[in-house]
């Protein structure tokens, strides 16, 4: 620190006013990361892998796609299987006939256990929002937990859709509603009931999106002893600001000004020199 | 060190690692190479670089894409291989049965549970000619005295192949369907569990009861052995394979009731892919056997050498293992 600026205590002094006029500091931060759902698995290797389980939404999206996907394959079965009982003999009828009943067989039992095992823990319907399976320490998920995780799937579907319907028509009871909605609702990393038993977790397959910032700009010496948790946040201001408006960076930099005591676009790039400093030169 | 110092000096072992991972991601398999042993020595060492970039608390950029490469190289690394698949044969000849007679407990209970509405409905039955009609409608019991009617001609001529082909979906698909059904049902304090037994057990009771008071006895006996051996005997483990989740959920003992559980379905489903398989043979045994026009002394014998084959299966498969790992 050679600047002649006197070291201000940012942490505790510097605040700002959001966008709602609520007061906040830096120090609030820590609260945010509560929302987070995140979670960090160690590996044996001692590396802290980051996990980010799948929501209700990404999850609900799935299910809805991969009931469409099996009604849709039911239908085209049993569409076939009229047009063949008119159109040809009644031998080839009993066999389309036949076909379909395993259809419906292997779609209400083992759809998932399929495309889990032969595409990465994704489904259809995963794919299409971007989720997949794996197991609880993030591994690709294993034959057994598939085959448990999808029989319980009537369990979990009660009463909706083509799996859930078996429990209720083999059994006769009245539906109960939708325990699996019940468990990822209520449950750590959203995980339904046949995650629970066979001890998945259904997690995003998208990674964060890595923008490295492009623009140079000279290190700055910061004027003030910087904790590490702000050190983090003027690096993290840096690597994001290629998803902010221009007007929101400068926003976030004046929060600097007490530090700074810079403007506008000034602000921006001290803030970004802050950050190269932290960095080291390249 | 500084972070652009530290990417500076590792971008070259990061960029191999991620060509490596690109490879292998495209291959799906990372034990079949030769060079498996550079690329978890390249996995080591990213990890490494992701924890010391994590302690020097570099930049979000830096450690989001080491996590990404980690996470891709620890996906490869650690694929778990369960092996249950390659060891059928064991399998079949060892693991099962001794999993049956190690839950000889819930075996038995579902046998009860299974066989006692069975002889309590056909005991009424004998007594009374109407009690058949309080389990179910006339139409029902209609249907079933026409199928295993003596008189019927049907019953002389061999099925073609055509029918046989369909009944054999549709008792794979029903009755593969109900013992899973029966099983994943211990989830829900196994009330489900036994209320399929029970009522599979009236429902049969009343039909067989009713079918031999009336004297079909001869067309339904032959047809039903066979396959009854595997097929009567797995639904009696699935229900064992439902109670044994049941109980994981009232006695979780010593452990946590999601730990209990989840050994729990360790167990049962070990019991499930046998009474899976059953069911499947029970089927075919169903569809190409069973109707086919023989004898009735052809059809007994065959039946009960089954009977015989599946009980000294539960019996005695297996026993030489433990002996041996003891002796």
């Amino acid at each position: 620190m050679t600047s002649s600026t006197p070291p201000l205590p940012i942490a505790e002094d510097t605040h700002g006013m959001s966008s709602r006029g609520e007061q906040f500091t830096l120090k609030d931060i820590e609260k945010f990361q509560i929302l987070d759902t995140k979670f960090v698995q160690e590996t044996p290797e001692g590396a802290e892998l980051e996990i980010r389980p799948a929501g209700f939404l990404a999850r609900g999206i799935a299910f809805i796609v991969d009931e469409l996907i099996r009604f849709l394959i039911l239908l085209v079965f049993v569409i076939i299987a009229s047009i063949v009982r008119s159109a040809l003999s009644p031998a080839l009828s009993n066999i389309v006939n036949g076909a379909t009943l395993l259809v419906i067989f292997s779609m209400s039992w083992f759809y998932g256990v399929f495309f889990e095992q032969l595409n990465d823990g994704k489904t259809p319907g995963k794919v299409v929002s971007s989720i997949k399976v794996t197991n609880a320490e993030g591994t690709p998920v294993g034959i057994m937990q598939s085959i448990i995780r999808n029989l319980f799937r009537p369990v979990d579907s009660l009463g909706f859709g083509i799996v859930g319907g078996l429990l209720l028509q083999n059994a006769a009871i009245f539906p109960l509603g939708l325990p699996g909605l019940f468990f990822v609702l209520f449950s750590k990393n959203f995980r339904r009931l046949g995650d629970h038993l066979a001890d998945t977790i259904t997690v995003y397959t998208n990674q964060p999106r890595v923008v490295p910032y492009k623009g140079v700009s000279t290190p700055i010496s910061i004027p003030a002893t910087l904790s590490l948790q702000d050190q983090n946040l003027l690096l993290a201001f840096q690597d994001r600001s290629a998803e902010f408006s221009d007007e929101r960076k400068i926003e976030l930099a004046e929060v600097l000004e007490p530090l700074h005591r810079q403007r506008s676009e000034e602000a921006v790039n001290i803030c970004f020199g802050y950050a190269n400093s932290i960095r080291g030169a390249s | 060190m500084k972070e652009n110092r530290f990417i500076h000096n590792r971008e070259e072992i990061w960029q191999t690692f991620e060509n490596a991972l690109n490879e292998y991601e495209r291959k799906r398999n990372v034990q079949a190479s030769t060079n498996v042993e550079e690329f978890v020595d390249l996995y080591r060492a990213v990890s490494h670089d992701l924890t010391v970039a994590r302690t020097r608390h570099y930049g979000a950029n830096l450690i989001t894409r080491l996590n990404s490469l980690v996470l891709r190289g620890h996906n490869l690394v650690y694929v778990s291989r369960t092996g249950w698949l390659e060891n059928i044969f064991r399998f079949y000849t060892n693991t099962f049965p001794r999993e049956v007679r190690k839950h000889k407990k819930w075996v038995l209970t579902s046998l009860i549970l299974f066989t006692f509405p069975w002889l309590a409905v056909s005991y009424c039955i004998s007594k009374s000619d109407t009690f058949i009609y309080t389990v179910m409608d006339r139409s029902t019991v209609a249907g079933f005295e026409q199928m295993y009617d003596p008189s019927d001609a049907r019953h002389d001529t061999n099925p073609p192949a055509s029918r046989q082909l369909e009944a054999l979906g549709g008792y794979i698909q029903n009755n593969t369907s109900i013992g899973l059904v029966t099983f994943v049902s211990g989830i829900g304090f196994g009330l489900l569990t036994i209320f399929v037994l029970l009522f599979n057990s009236v429902y049969l009771g009343s039909v067989f009861a009713h079918l031999t008071v009336i004297g079909y006895g001869s067309t339904l006996y032959p047809f039903v052995i066979g396959h009854g051996a595997l097929e009567l005997t797995a639904i009696v483990i699935a229900g064992a394979a439902g109670l044994r989740l049941a109980v994981a959920l009232y006695f979780p003992g010593n452990l946590g009731r999601q730990t209990a559980l989840r050994q729990g379905i360790r167990e049962a489903m070990t019991l499930a892919a046998g009474f899976f398989t059953m069911f499947i043979l029970a089927a075919f045994i169903e569809a190409f056997w069973s109707p086919v026009s023989l004898p009735n002394i052809v059809k007994y014998l065959v039946g009960g050498t089954l009977w015989v084959l599946v009980l000294s299966y539960f019996f005695f498969a297996g026993r030489n293992e433990i002996s041996r790992l003891s002796g």
